[in-house]
């Protein structure tokens, strides 16, 4: 039962971390959203291990006719890699647009460069 | 790949190289024996004649005004065209789920 | 020994980049030396797999961490559960173009990318670059290449940004960044999709397992737009030109080269995946749509332009038009009852294929004479520019080659590809044809342009300055690469394209 609210709450992290890169214009606003689309994305590949009534899978060499049943743990491996993907890309485009504003001085997208004409 | 060898055997590169070079070969001779020999390039008869200026930097036709009448006709194409490229960021992720939900309708089978 | 090349193409780089701020700090040519030295090696084992790989037909397996490397599955599972690399003849297709042209450009940029306390920066994100290239050639499992996938964008969209002093650049680096973000994120859902279901990443155990389920469906779709939305498919092309133009120019040509190297993975989810779910004939004719109008939309944008890099920005998005048309035709017949993919759908991936190579090359050219252009003018519009091929007849020469071979003048590379695909796809429908050839026509048109402005009219009021060696050397390699090719086509076409397209084809 607890699985589906998480499943719902990855819903609506993707569609709000979305909505903000649409309609937001803010340099730092828009890397802001692209870390909820991240919490998202990890919440999402978490809650698919989920097995009921299971614990940490934290043992070794189990003996075969046992009662203990473990949450699976390729996710878990494979998030952590995803959470330092997300930081390194949000270490970089925060330099990023430091630099942006140091040459531009200003954030707004709409007044950053466009073409003139053509 | 068998079709592809067995109707183009006159694929050999080589052989229109070779017969470049002689079709150039007999018309430098021929030019040799027709030509002027009062023509000198060097003084003004070997110049491009441009009528209307005798300014020489107003003589080259600049990159922008070289397709002008293709540009003129289909300016209503670049000017919808050019709305999409102003670095608006949102416009990128608008048009990426539009195609995403249409690929989406397209392949599971909902619309055809 | 050679059962180790693949974990070496990637180890080599990755190690020897992370060595290079140290042994920067103590002498910078030995620097710029060991940089080179890392990828000539890596370039050299690519040539090596040729004969065990294309000839021979193997299929190189290895398992990174296992006691016996090549052992598919370990002791009685029925499941592999580590990371896979596999190396088959339609990577090594791949490997061996990027390497080549990783090490051509690289000799360009040690001597054109001017010696300051950034270069030390430069060399490490480019061996970078060309690791995560490597990682994505020799995947075969999806949280591989997306982990190779992020290593790439990272690097490259730093690189976008090198000229940190001028207005633009950063903003260009944020944007390349913000795009690859975006399609690493959908990306990801699609593997948790398939995660789901079959609880593996393993591309081989998915194709054995995979049944066609509406979610599978909806994974693949997730899946593919991603990756081409990285090629630059019309119409999710905006960031392409701001990228291209603003990044120094042996960085264009690398961005190139990884935007085909993420239609490498375009290509083999479409088939791996896409044909065992019968959605290839949706599929088939969805890639015909999207080429022909990137091959459309992206000429005649480029004809009135007055930037020289914006201008072969659009070109990049219109050539990608003309890989997905051919691959396209042959995907799309793949599993109809008849023998037409015998007839002419092998034909039409041969082409589109062909084509990937071809453009590679001389694509690459483009961006780097384009680089001396700029270099010698300080500026990049054309209307400012004329008269370069007084003095520098080099130059001249060797961008008359290129602006010939993407326009399809025989007896170059481009022409060879584009007959390829207007022969095939002309028995599929006639209309694609016109369009293409049509498309072909305005590729040289706009090119003429270029020339006229850039290197005709009036002698320029200063001499341009000698270009370095190496510089030389690189953009001669790479014509007489494409003249070569031009001429004698069929050995490459039946050593290294066939046996590619007959391993993505078979299923």
């Amino acid at each position: 039962m607890s699985a589906i609210i998480l499943y719902i709450t990855f819903v609506l992290l993707f569609t709000m971390g979305l909505f903000a890169l649409i309609f937001k214009r803010n340099l730092i606003k828009i890397v802001i959203a692209l870390n909820i689309l991240d919490s998202g994305m990890n919440l999402f590949f978490i809650t698919l291990g989920y097995r009921h009534n299971a614990t940490a899978p934290i043992f070794t060499l189990l003996p075969w006719d046992t009662h203990i049943t473990m949450v699976l743990p390729t996710p878990q491996a494979l998030i952590l890699t995803n959470i330092v993907i997300g930081f390194a890309t949000t270490a970089l485009m925060l330099g990023v647009a430091i630099l942006t504003y140091r040459n531009n001085k200003t954030l707004d997208t709409r007044k950053l460069r466009g073409v003139e004409e053509l | 790949m068998h079709e592809f060898e067995l109707e183009y055997l006159n694929w050999i590169p080589l052989l229109w190289v070779c017969v470049f070079l002689i079709i150039m070969v007999l018309f430098i001779i021929i030019g040799k024996i027709f030509f002027r020999d009062d023509f000198d390039e060097m003084s003004e008869q070997g110049l491009p004649f441009y009528s209307g200026t005798s300014n020489k930097m107003l003589q080259l036709i600049t990159a922008s005004n070289l397709y002008w009448g293709f540009k003129h006709t289909l300016q209503s194409y670049f000017d919808s065209l050019n709305r999409l490229f102003i670095s608006n960021l949102g416009d990128f992720i608008q048009w990426f789920i539009i195609i995403v939900a249409i690929m989406l309708l397209i392949i599971t089978g909902a619309l055809m | 020994m050679i059962k180790h090349v693949p974990v070496l193409l990637v180890a080599i780089p990755l190690v020897v980049a992370f060595m290079l701020p140290i042994i920067g700090m103590v002498n910078r040519t030995i620097r710029t030396i060991t940089a080179g030295v890392a990828i000539v090696i890596i370039m050299v084992l690519s040539y090596l797999l040729i004969q065990d790989v294309m000839i021979c037909k193997k299929i190189f397996y290895y398992m990174v961490g296992s006691p016996d490397p090549t052992a598919l599955f370990e002791h009685g599972l029925t499941f592999p559960i580590r990371i896979a690399l596999k190396i088959d003849q339609f990577s090594l297709l791949f490997i061996i173009m990027a390497t080549t042209l990783s090490f051509l450009f690289y000799l360009f940029s040690s001597q054109y990318i001017e010696e300051n306390e950034r270069k030390n920066y430069f060399t490490v994100l480019y061996v970078c670059m060309v690791a995560g290239m490597m990682g994505m050639l020799i995947a075969n499992d999806l949280f591989t290449f997306f982990v190779f996938l992020e290593i790439l964008s990272i690097s490259s969209s730093a690189l976008v940004s090198f000229r940190t002093e001028r207005k633009h650049p950063p903003y260009a680096g944020y944007k390349y960044m913000f795009v690859s973000s975006i399609a690493t994120s959908f990306f990801l859902l699609g593997i948790a999709f398939l995660y789901a279901q079959y609880g593996s990443f393993n591309i081989d155990y998915l194709k054995k397992v995979m049944d066609g389920t509406v979610l599978d469906k909806i994974a693949i779709v997730m899946l593919i737009l991603p990756l081409a939305m990285k090629c630059g498919v019309v119409p999710m092309h905006m960031w392409i030109p701001d990228t291209y133009s603003e990044a120094p120019a042996p960085i264009s040509s690398m961005v190139k080269l990884g935007s085909l190297i993420c239609l490498y993975g375009l290509f083999r989810i479409a088939f791996t995946f896409g044909s065992h779910v019968y959605v290839s004939y949706e599929l088939g004719i969805l890639f015909i749509l999207f080429g022909v109008l990137s091959m459309f939309v992206g000429v005649t944008q480029a004809l009135i332009q007055k930037d020289v890099k914006r201008l072969m920005a659009f070109h990049a998005v219109s050539q990608v038009g003309y890989m997905l048309l051919g691959v396209g035709v042959g995907l799309s017949v793949i599993k109809s009852g008849d023998a037409s993919f015998a007839i002419y759908g092998k034909i039409a991936m041969i082409g589109g294929l062909f084509h990937v190579i071809n453009n590679a090359l001389y694509k690459g050219l483009l961006f780097l004479t384009s680089g001396i252009m700029v270099r010698h003018y300080k500026t990049r519009d054309l209307n400012v520019m004329h008269g370069l091929a007084h003095y520098d007849k080099f130059t001249a020469l060797v961008f008359m080659i290129a602006a010939l071979a993407i326009s399809g003048i025989p007896p170059l590379n481009g022409f060879v590809s584009k007959l390829i695909i207007y022969e095939s796809v002309f028995h599929y429908n006639p209309l694609l044809t016109l369009i293409a050839i049509f498309v072909s026509v305005l590729t040289l048109a706009s090119f003429m342009k270029v020339f006229y402005s850039a290197f005709l009219g009036m002698p320029p009021e200063r001499k341009p300055v000698e270009q370095p060696i190496l510089v030389k050397f690189s953009m001669v390699i790479l014509s007489i690469i494409i003249v070569a090719i031009g001429l004698f086509p069929q050995g490459i076409i039946k050593l290294l394209i066939e046996p590619a397209v007959n391993a993505l084809a078979t299923f």
